[in-house]
């Protein structure tokens, strides 16, 4: 009886969602291909270094993160500690901003100083480094 | 050599592995952010669940559990396509 209502209900909405599902696979498609030939575009671009595109390109990833930075801290993100680490380990690898970031484990800032290794040739200045990333 | 030939014989080989798993991980990340377009009315597969929905108001979370499923039949052959594809270049590379 149960099943039967349910086989029902099934026959009856799965038309509908599986033309739901093909618009989802078209705009996910065009989405990542668009998307990734954006990207290859920006890249080979930035190989290039072309002045105006890479100050530009440094404006707008400076905009973006003090955007990000601003919303997971003054807004109710500021608990997602995971979103936290992702803006972490972007801005250190963007090297762009040094804002003092907190994220779960080192909730008290993350103003550490580099520190230098080794000697002579050798000697070697590291980044602080968050102890999640 | 010039800057395709270069990036086509040279870097693209090498920067194909490298890229395989996190371009399959933002694949699936934007399969699933497309349910944000039911809010501005396109009618992708989370806005037609709450149009049948409206249709079979007793039947929430089976609907839902479909959509979960279709969405679920994506993805997971996505990202076994892409570790199959991510082992093949690498043995390629290796061997």
């Amino acid at each position: 009886m149960q099943l039967d209502h349910y086989l029902t209900t099934a026959s009856a909405v799965l038309p509908f969602l599986l033309a739901g599902f093909f618009e989802t696979f078209i705009v996910s498609f065009i989405g990542g291909f668009l998307g990734s030939i954006l990207g290859a575009l920006i890249g080979i671009i930035r190989s290039r270094k072309p002045r105006v595109v890479t100050v530009l390109l440094g404006l707008y990833i400076h905009v973006s993160c003090s955007a990000l930075c601003f919303l997971f801290r003054h807004t109710a993100l500021r608990h997602q500690g995971a979103a936290m680490v992702f803006l972490h380990r972007r801005m250190r690898c963007a090297r762009v901003l040094h804002f003092e970031l907190y994220c779960r484990n080192c909730s008290s800032g993350h103003q550490r100083r580099p520190f230098r290794s080794g000697r002579g040739r050798n000697r070697v200045r590291h980044e602080p480094l968050c102890s999640i990333v | 050599m010039n800057l395709f030939v270069r990036l086509y014989k040279v870097i693209l080989p090498q920067a194909f592995p490298l890229m395989l798993p996190p371009l399959s991980g933002v694949y699936v990340i934007i399969i699933k952010s497309t349910a944000v377009l039911s809010v501005v009315g396109i009618t992708e597969l989370t806005r037609q669940a709450e149009v049948s929905i409206l249709r079979f108001p007793k039947d929430i979370l089976f609907i839902y559990g479909l959509a979960a499923a279709i969405y679920f039949a994506y993805c997971y052959p996505v990202l076994k396509l892409a570790d199959w594809l991510e082992r093949r270049t690498t043995t390629t590379r290796t061997s």
